[in-house]
């Protein structure tokens, strides 16, 4: 069952071909094939969010995903979002001291890119609710949600 | 479908995968191959004129948004949309959920208070539909035969003056399946101070969610007043069977069960009162 298949994705805008082996995760070939560790491994089971990365523009734990499954799709990592509103949503994060250990997120600013491109002037809960599915054991999650607030308050610049 | 009729039980069916790779890669589910179908177009999407129709591919992130299902069968896209974080639901689908046959599967007592039916597609056979109440056989089981797939599902527009909800009980407010599930459609009568008929399914509360039909019956034609309410969460709670697993106790989840089911009867009944006047 553990066959290896070339596949071709476009990752981050760029056309790349790679191997993918079996079940093998998107989360590992993009880590260990790509070298894109940004994307970071928290619970390997689709629980936590460190991992989430956007296909064809919506938010999946790619621990979870199985790579030969994106083939010919778009994939969106961490280091591919330098879009004002990604880098708006970075800043803003800095700002509100969202961070604390920071292996989160990576993952947090990749959710809520898509988050935020698609729903311009969320409320508080809706914004609690989009995060629901990345955890972060540090801040609580109250500086994330006020750096989410900011970038909405000001006008969220376009992606 | 030619795959599938060829490898039979051999496959696993995959949309897009949230919880099944997990469970190939750890042993808890066996399979020779692995499908891909998320790209099969005709199992997708939602169409909603009163009846509805929805893809068994269409991903519970669509569910949960759509304008149509929102309005019309709002307990439905409530369920979806508490079905694991935004990411989950973006690759989750309604077919896969409700074929995973879990005894706390969200999406299956709000269906199952819908009267919703499941297509299943062969190439052998074509398509058949079956009662989504005869589809779940057991835990984790399913009538699906091994060359099979569910392509649609089915519900009939709802009566007027009705009302839906879809109650979960669960340690925290996000990313967690429930301990408990309780789904109601309630339909006043003209007068608005009695119930012309009810729907109720439950979860967590057996091997697999079911219609508690004997407190349907007790519930109809009364006022849906604390002595009809208790009298009908009585008769629910004779038809289950809780366990204590890590998430809750069976005594927990049986002290849970009738509140749960009162609040979901008190909710609906003022939604109702409240359109209508």
């Amino acid at each position: 069952m553990a066959t290896t298949e070339s596949i071709t994705a476009t990752v981050n805008g760029r056309v790349e071909t790679f191997d993918v082996s079996g079940l093998e995760s998107l989360m590992d070939v993009l880590r260990d094939t790509l070298h894109l560790s940004g994307t970071k491994e928290g619970c390997r089971e689709g629980e936590c969010g460190a991992c989430t990365v956007l296909l064809d523009g919506k938010p999946i734990n790619s621990c979870a995903y199985i790579a030969r499954a994106a083939a010919g799709r778009e994939i969106e990592t961490i280091e591919g979002l330098q879009d004002a509103l990604s880098l708006r949503i970075k800043q803003a994060i800095v700002e509100a001291s969202g961070i604390q250990c920071g292996y989160c997120t990576p993952g947090i600013v990749v959710m809520l890119s898509a988050f935020l491109r698609r729903i311009e002037a969320p409320d508080e809960a809706l914004i609690r609710e989009a995060l629901s599915g990345n955890i972060c054991r540090c801040t609580g999650y109250s500086q994330i949600v006020d750096a989410v607030l900011r970038v909405v308050h000001e006008g969220a610049p376009a992606a | 479908m030619e795959k599938l009729e060829s490898f039979g039980a051999d496959a696993a069916l995959v949309a897009d995968g949230t919880a099944i790779r997990y469970q190939l890669v750890s042993g808890q589910i066996k399979a020779k191959v692995v499908l891909h179908i998320e790209r099969l177009g005709e199992a997708q999407g939602i169409s909603c004129n009163g009846a509805a129709h929805l893809g068994a591919l269409t991903n519970l992130r669509d569910v949960a948004e759509n304008a149509d299902i929102l309005k019309r069968f709002p307990s439905v896209a409530q369920a979806a949309g508490k079905c694991g974080g935004w990411q989950t639901q973006s690759v989750a689908t309604v077919g896969g959920n409700v074929c995973g046959a879990a005894p706390n599967a969200d999406l299956l007592p709000p269906l199952l208070v819908q009267d919703a039916e499941i297509e299943l597609t062969s190439r052998a056979r074509g398509s058949r539909t079956l009662a989504l109440g005869e589809f779940v056989l057991d835990a984790y089981k399913t009538a699906r035969a091994a060359d099979e797939m569910a392509t649609a599902f089915l519900m009939p527009a709802p009566p007027t003056r009705s009302a839906y909800i879809y109650v979960r009980i669960q340690r925290r407010s996000a990313m967690e399946r429930p301990i408990i599930g309780v789904a109601l459609r309630l339909t006043l009568d003209d007068s608005l101070k009695q119930v012309q008929e009810v729907r109720i399914a439950v979860s967590g509360a057996g091997a697999v969610p079911f219609r508690a039909s004997e407190a349907e019956t007790l519930l109809a034609g009364q006022t849906p007043g604390k002595e009809a309410v208790c009298a009908a969460a009585d008769a629910i709670l004779k038809r289950c069977t809780f366990r204590t697993d890590a998430r809750a106790s069976a005594s927990y989840r049986a002290a849970v069960l009738p509140r749960a089911f009162a609040h979901a009867v008190s909710e609906c009944a003022t939604a109702i009162t409240d359109i209508s006047s």
